[in-house]
């Protein structure tokens, strides 16, 4: 069960998130909507703990433990997961490489190649994506779409317990966003873990239901529903939210 | 191959060297493909490309202070000079490329990595003569530093002729934090995250396999 309580961050000195507060519990889907520049993607970085996001106050609790206290890559042993928006390209390291690496330090020993080469080539499939993936540079010289089937290799390879979407729709067609919505459906049928869906447009969420929706406005959350609360956004957008 | 004569001349052959002797000059003809990955000492290196000649030339050192490396084209040629470094110690490398001929294609690349006590000093000169045609030429040096000594690039090009595309791209960097957090949030330890990012960057621009980059470092 992932906590946030009264949340306060700052960038630059300017706060952009305000006694923000969620509570996600085990193999729930929450969506988390608003506007651009509102502080959804902020509340992402803040929960895997990007050095530019300086917290205030408040705290993040996984399953009970203090992420605040931990490094990210403590966070992200303890299963948390982010899929970007915009995958960064990293020159020079494969996908194998830094995979081989993560699992290896995990169970602090060398890792079985065959085994490892095999559920590799068995994701690349499912994916429907030439194995030469593998072996390639992270995300380098791929499409938008590309990079997304890329983060997606690794989400089934590090079998996450909670998936953060960040605005995982940008850049994405029609049919691309199918394919990556049904991927993460998929994994959520097999692994049953927590999802929080960072977006701004409500179509993503005809292909992933959440459970629970919130809004977000003024840099906090303002109105938390069902998914009827999304359609409604959908309807009449984000410009009257908070007037009735 | 060690080589620990002054003078040899190679065609059409991909050969693995190491180089003992401080003063080689190598001459090339045909397509050739020379991976220099073992050589440990200072070198002044010249490079001669006779018409028609390609060239990959693949040069990995670590804690070498000193390479002068001279390369003269001549024309027809096609030239990948990729040279990587990592120093623990300070050092100063030169390239020097002379374009005397028409229609060639030639690309350096530095990529050097300080560490410890490591500087890095590189000076990459392109010299494009006079009354020549359809060159095209890239030069690309860049260093990355691990510690906090300072590292200094020049990059210059002396273009005589009208008739050249040439590009440079000089960087200092230290490690980029976008990509450490990228690897940290997906669970490697900083110091593993590191070195990945270091070997990857240092390691990206020489064209081998991955068994044999996997070796080098």
């Amino acid at each position: 069960m992932l906590e946030i309580n009264k949340l306060n961050v700052k960038v630059n000195d300017e706060l952009i998130i305000k006694d923000f507060s969620l509570n996600i519990n085990d193999g729930e889907i929450h969506a988390l909507m608003g506007p651009n520049g509102i502080g959804k993607s902020s509340v992402c970085k803040t929960i895997l703990g990007d050095s530019n996001y300086q917290v205030e106050s408040g705290s993040i609790k996984y399953n009970s433990k203090d992420l605040l206290s931990m490094t990210t890559t403590n966070r992200a042993r303890e299963g948390i997961f982010l899929l970007n928006q915009n995958p960064i390209a990293i020159e020079g390291v494969t996908n194998a490489e830094m995979l081989r690496s993560v699992l290896s330090e995990v169970s602090n020993s060398p890792i079985n190649i065959f085994e490892f080469n095999k559920e590799l080539m068995a994701i690349c499939k499912k994916l429907d994506i030439p194995s030469s993936f593998i072996h390639r540079n992270i995300n380098d010289g791929m499409s938008g779409g590309e990079r997304k089937k890329n983060e997606l290799l690794h989400l089934w390879m590090l079998k996450p317990s909670f998936i953060i979407l960040d605005e995982i729709d940008s850049g994405l067609d029609v049919d691309a966003l199918k394919l990556v919505a049904n991927s993460i459906n998929e994994y959520y049928k097999e692994y049953k873990p927590s999802i929080l869906i960072i977006t701004h447009h409500p179509d993503l969420l005809e292909y992933i239901k959440p459970n629970f929706v919130h809004v977000m406005k003024d840099h906090t959350i303002l109105k938390s529903g069902d998914f009827n609360l999304a359609l409604d956004i959908a309807k009449n957008g984000y410009n009257n939210m908070g007037e009735e | 191959m060690i080589l620990q004569e002054e003078y040899y001349k190679f065609k059409d052959q991909e050969i693995n060297i190491e180089i003992i002797k401080k003063n080689v000059t190598l001459e090339i003809d045909g397509n050739v493909k020379i991976n220099d990955l073992k050589s440990k000492e200072d070198l002044n290196l010249k490079i001669i490309l006779n018409d028609n000649a390609k060239l990959t030339y693949n040069k990995f050192n670590i804690d070498v202070s000193k390479i002068n490396t001279e390369i003269t084209v001549n024309n027809n040629t096609t030239l990948n000079y990729n040279q990587s470094l990592y120093t623990t110690l300070s050092g100063n490398y030169k390239i020097n490329a002379n374009i005397l001929g028409s229609n060639n294609n030639t690309y350096i690349n530095f990529y050097g990595v300080s560490n410890q006590k490591g500087k890095i000093e590189v000076e990459a000169t392109g010299k494009v003569k006079e009354n020549i045609k359809n060159n095209d030429m890239l030069e690309n040096v860049r260093v990355m530093a691990l510690n906090d000594e300072e590292n200094i690039i020049y990059p210059n090009l002396l273009v005589s002729s009208d008739e050249v595309t040439i590009n440079h791209n000089a960087t200092l960097s230290g490690v980029d934090e976008d990509y450490l957090f990228y690897l940290m949030s997906k669970g490697l330890s900083k110091e593993k995250a590191i070195s990945l990012i270091y070997k990857g960057f240092i390691l990206n621009k020489l064209d081998l396999s991955i068994e044999e980059k996997e070796n080098i470092i």
